[in-house]
């Protein structure tokens, strides 16, 4: 096996009585596209500022590209894209001048690469990055992030408040370096649809802990919603699902092993009707982030 | 990809994208849109165009190929297959006896009669007649 681009094993970080990472694992291979879901608070941007060196780990240990992130910085800084929220620095450059500015902190730089970008967003190069709309300063941090051709990209909250048109290019360009590159892109985001369309592995953070990291297709086809009536029964014998509430004359279940298993077992029970209902990923994040299942599934 | 054939993708929908992408490549096929022989486009393309992972699409094709919708010639790319029974009719219909069960119990729960469910299927297999 390859060596992994993200490798986190037991990672805890403190900040006095608080713990906002607790245990965490994961691993991300050379390639991937891993999306990271989860509320404000549980743990992601502790996650991604432990990646990035800007804080040390309580306990357990962070390797990017195999590298430490504290002690290698230097060495790491050369592989890794980063993208932040916003560009709070240097509000007075403008947009031709921040790109050769970024480019002298590397060796190697594809101007030809972020000047087509800038180019293809539109944006202005003489304008001062304060007055870029929001929307033109993530369009350009994506840019510049992706001059030294990095092995990892790492987005937090990226691109929150683009409007349609520029979000589609901005899948576009993600899309086009995960496959003409195989940068490995790992993107912390509230924007599960974008997460949806652009990630092969998803993990969804709670309480600085994974409830899920899995492939996406297998996370969608193992949860099912199951729908069962029972006509004059008012406690059936319902085969044990994650959660189970009675709705109406219904029995809802919350089905987080489903397979062809599954349905026998339903069908044992002789309900009079039974409907399983595909969710979508939208849904299935917030039933996990309000209740979490017990056990870390991994495949 | 043969122009003008346009694929949508519903990220908030209940079925995984890579399903959806089979889907609407099989009915353009069924309706004529696509013809035996013509060109998908290359699996980075069509990631590109519907801004979905590689992967899915690559999902996609090889479900496709799998059920012979397509054919990969190797170097040349992804070709919508002359239409073959590669299974003995009694697998094929067996294959959509579960669809036409799923059918058939939603026409009884929204009251459709049997004889309008029919005039359905007929009126939509003759939508995809005339498509083509």
């Amino acid at each position: 096996m390859n060596q992994p681009a993200i490798d986190i094993q037991g990672l805890e970080r403190r900040f006095g009585t608080v713990t906002a990472v607790d245990g965490l694992d994961l691993r991300v291979e050379p390639g991937q596209v891993y999306g990271l879901l989860g509320r404000n608070g549980a743990g992601k941007t502790t996650t991604l500022n432990t990646m990035l060196g800007f804080l040390a780990p309580s306990a357990g240990s962070v390797r990017l590209l195999g590298l430490d992130p504290l002690q290698d910085d230097l060495a790491l800084k050369r592989r890794l894209g980063y993208v932040p929220e916003d560009l709070a620095a240097y509000p007075w450059m403008r947009v031709g001048e921040i790109t050769r500015f970024s480019a002298a902190f590397h060796d190697r730089w594809d101007h030809g690469r972020v000047e087509g970008l800038i180019d293809r967003f539109e944006l202005p190069r003489e304008r001062k990055v304060r007055q870029l709309s929001k929307g033109m300063r993530a369009q350009l941090l994506l840019a510049l992030a992706l001059g030294h051709h990095p092995e990892l990209l790492l987005l937090d909250e990226a691109g929150a408040g683009l409007d349609p048109l520029v979000r589609q290019q901005w899948q576009e360009v993600l899309i086009e370096v995960a496959q003409d590159d195989g940068t490995t892109i790992f993107t912390c985001s509230h924007l599960v649809d974008e997460v949806e369309r652009i990630a092969d592995r998803i993990g969804v953070l709670v309480g600085g802990r994974l409830v899920v990291d899995e492939e996406l297709d297998g996370f969608k086809a193992r949860c099912r919603q199951v729908r069962l009536w029972y006509d004059g029964q008012d406690s059936p014998t319902l085969p044990p699902a994650h959660a189970t509430k009675r709705d109406g004359r219904s029995w809802l279940l919350d089905v987080r092993d489903f397979g062809p298993d599954w349905e026998a077992a339903c069908r044992a029970t002789e309900p009079d009707r039974m409907e399983i209902v595909e969710r979508s990923l939208q849904d299935l994040v917030v039933d996990h982030l309000a209740s979490p299942s017990s056990l870390e599934v991994r495949s | 990809m043969t122009p003008g054939l346009q694929l949508s993708i519903d990220p908030r929908s209940a079925e995984p994208i890579f399903a959806q992408v089979k889907r609407q490549l099989k009915l353009a096929v069924a309706s004529g849109r696509l013809q035996p022989g013509d060109a998908l486009s290359s699996v980075r393309e069509l990631a590109v165009t519907l801004r979905v992972n590689r992967n899915t699409v690559a999902k996609a094709y090889r479900e496709l190929e799998q059920e012979r919708v397509v054919e990969t010639r190797r170097g040349h790319g992804t070709f919508v297959a002359q239409r073959t029974a590669w299974l003995a009719e009694p697998a094929r219909l067996e294959l959509l006896t579960g669809r036409v069960d799923a059918l058939v119990a939603e026409a009884f729960h929204l009251s459709v009669e049997p004889e309008q469910l029919l005039a359905l299927v007929r009126e939509r297999l003759g939508r995809l007649g005339e498509e083509g």
